[in-house]
């Protein structure tokens, strides 16, 4: 028998399994209450309306990946091997080398659900964010609504059926969130409101709203944040091979940091410096999936762009799996 | 025909545990020779932490041999044409705490490659067996230590194994469960499947092993046919029947005769397995079924 055929199922669970944490649905939840929560947050509109929000946004997104990737990775493979399962499944027609991909492509997959509800989120966001100092209430009110309304749709779930309750919520919350953005789609009025001068006095006078279109150039920038979540996946899932939850998180910030700041602290010293070429090469360089900057300059970001990130990502990502799955063949599974 | 070619087969095997700087640690297996024929049930006995888990994760693959020769159904045991004919019931049940039972045993049957039809009717046959059959959505996270085995034990069984892994099967079973574990084992040895089990619960190995391998510290001390190894060459028993109280003390004066010193005597005893499998029965008959498992039915249909 080959283990293609129980190749798929490991996925599956896997996808299965990772939404069932607590901690997926309280990060995923923090993340959209927060980017819905930017638009009236901030104060400040530094001369253009949405930037600030826009930008903190997409910084979120990818801050959250990295905080995902490693309960995710941690739950896919340290705990496995720790409590045991990862021995019982081992014991069956499956090889290490399809154990550790299938573990990875099912973390991805949540990994990329996680995404499409953060793109989907800083869209509405950025909506109402468009007019400064006046949130569109019209965008945000169904979203907040939309949020409430996974739970409750979970809670009844899981009160007639007895599925689990953060696994059925995370979904919800994914299904729900389509539609609230299907929503903004089909009914974006709102009241715009006007401050006019009246004698001595200034008053506020409500009008029909102009629409606010959709920026559609974020989902390319997005695009790209979510192949940088790939490259943290595959990196936390190395780590998690021998450590735990923490020291995981905290070699993954590491690479993070580093990797942001690897153009000021590497790329200078590698005309001159070997180490430093080397490492600015090895080390992963998240600047190339930072694209905020590029939608403020000129608005729109070519998908040829995130098709080269994209790229560079497979061929980071491929190199860290073989690592791991050099790592895993020779490791013992008690 | 069954091929002659032992079914495990161990020559010199060592595993050594090493810290992280890969220094020696402990010898948990110290040249473990066993080779199991076809059909037959083997039992690897031992205190705690004398090697009897560390043998099978290796005859698993799950863990690499310092030194010897290890082979499986005639292969290296990391082959995965060697595992698609094993089945593993762990030392503790490392289940998925989120799904069902049912679920559990699709999860594990589709790593088979089992698919539709006959993989529910396996699953069905597998729960009324093991007497989980009602348990419904309820979460295996939330069975008890004698339920988790019971599933554990049909995941072991859903591929029809040719050989059967079983790492303290009975551990943490009441004795209606421990019963049933051996009546499987003895069903399955039957069919021609072979068996490995290890345990440190005497009475369990002593039902249904045709073969024993006593551990300690990693070494083998004892080996052999378990009929051989009890046997007592210097003392003998005499079996009778119910015998009248003037017969008993004409034979008693006879022993004497030819003994020289008077016999001791004493009625057969039924032992508490026996005792108890005999009243929880009569109990189930007058009040029904409790709570949690419920009786368990016949040897699934597959493995029949």
């Amino acid at each position: 028998m080959s283990d293609r055929s129980s190749f798929f199922p490991l996925v599956r669970l896997t996808c299965v399994e990772i939404p069932r944490q607590p901690a997926v649905l309280l990060l995923t939840t923090t993340l959209i209450v927060f980017i819905g929560a930017l638009p009236f947050l901030i104060t400040h509109n530094l001369g253009e309306p949405g930037k600030l929000v826009r930008d903190s946004s997409l910084a979120m997104m990818f801050l959250g990946s990295l905080l995902l990737a490693v309960p995710s990775a941690c739950n896919a493979v340290s705990s496995e091997i720790r409590r045991g399962t990862a021995g019982a499944i081992l014991s069956k027609p499956i090889s290490r080398m399809r154990f550790l991909i299938a573990k990875y492509l099912g973390v991805s997959a949540i990994m990329l659900v996680f995404s499409g509800m953060a793109t989907l989120t800083i869209l509405i966001s950025d909506r109402a964010a468009a007019r400064a100092f006046h949130p569109g209430w019209n965008f945000l009110i169904p979203l907040f609504l939309g949020v409430g309304l996974s739970y409750v749709l979970a809670a009844l779930i899981n009160f007639a059926t007895g599925r689990p309750f953060a696994s059925t919520a995370f979904w919800c919350l994914a299904a729900v969130l389509i539609l609230v953005f299907l929503w903004t789609l089909a009914f974006p009025g709102g009241k715009e409101v006007r401050h006019e001068q009246h004698g001595d006095h200034t008053h506020e006078v409500e009008y029909a709203g102009q629409v606010v279109p959709v920026r559609w150039e974020i989902i390319p920038a997005c695009a790209a944040l979510t192949c940088a979540a790939f490259m943290i996946q595959a990196l936390a899932l190395l780590f998690a091979l021998r450590l735990g939850v923490v020291p995981t998180l905290s070699a993954c910030t590491g690479f993070f940091l580093l990797g942001l700041m690897s153009d000021y602290l590497l790329a200078r010293r590698a005309a001159d410096l070997i180490w430093a070429r080397v490492l600015y090469h090895v080390m992963p360089n998240w600047q190339h999936f930072w694209l905020a900057d590029a939608l403020t300059a000129g608005g729109s970001v070519p998908w040829a762009y995130v098709g080269h990130a994209a790229g560079y990502a497979l061929f980071w990502t491929l190199g860290i799996l073989l690592l791991a799955m050099g790592l895993f063949d020779r490791m013992e599974v008690r | 025909m069954m091929s002659e070619e032992p079914i495990v087969y161990t020559q010199g095997l060592q595993k050594i545990f090493k810290d992280f700087w890969r220094r020696p640690r402990a010898r948990a297996v110290d040249g473990i020779d066993l080779s199991l024929k076809p059909g037959e049930v083997y039992g690897l006995l031992g205190p705690n932490g004398s090697g009897k888990s560390t043998t099978i994760k290796v005859l698993l693959g799950l863990l690499h041999p310092d030194g010897g020769e290890v082979r499986v159904l005639g292969r290296p045991p990391r082959d995965v044409q060697v595992k698609s004919r094993v089945g593993y019931l762990p030392e503790e049940s490392y289940l998925y705490p989120y799904l069902d039972a049912r679920e559990t045993l699709r999860f594990y049957a589709a790593l088979f490659g089992l698919k539709g039809e006959l993989r529910e009717q396996r699953i069905d046959q597998l729960l009324d067996m093991v007497g989980l059959a009602h348990t419904g959505r309820r979460r295996v996270g939330e069975f008890s230590k004698g339920m988790a085995r019971r599933i554990g034990l049909a995941q072991a069984l859903i591929n029809d194994p040719d050989l059967v892994i079983l790492d303290e099967p009975t551990s943490g079973l009441d004795p209606l469960g421990t019963r049933q574990v051996k009546d499987i084992v003895s069903a399955l040895a039957k069919r021609g499947k072979t068996i490995l089990l290890s345990s440190h619960l005497l009475a369990d190995v002593e039902d249904v092993c045709d073969r024993v391998t006593i551990l300690y510290g990693g070494k083998v001390r004892a080996s052999g046919p378990i009929r051989e190894l009890l046997q007592m060459a210097n003392n003998l028993q005499i079996k009778l029947g119910d015998l009248p109280d003037e017969k008993r003390e004409e034979l008693l004066t006879a022993l004497e005769g030819v003994l020289g010193t008077r016999p001791d005597i004493e009625p057969t005893r039924r032992d508490l397995e026996t005792l108890f499998l005999e009243v929880v029965a009569q109990a189930r008959r007058e009040t029904g079924e409790g709570s949690g498992t419920r009786e368990e039915g016949e040897l699934a249909g597959f493995l029949q």
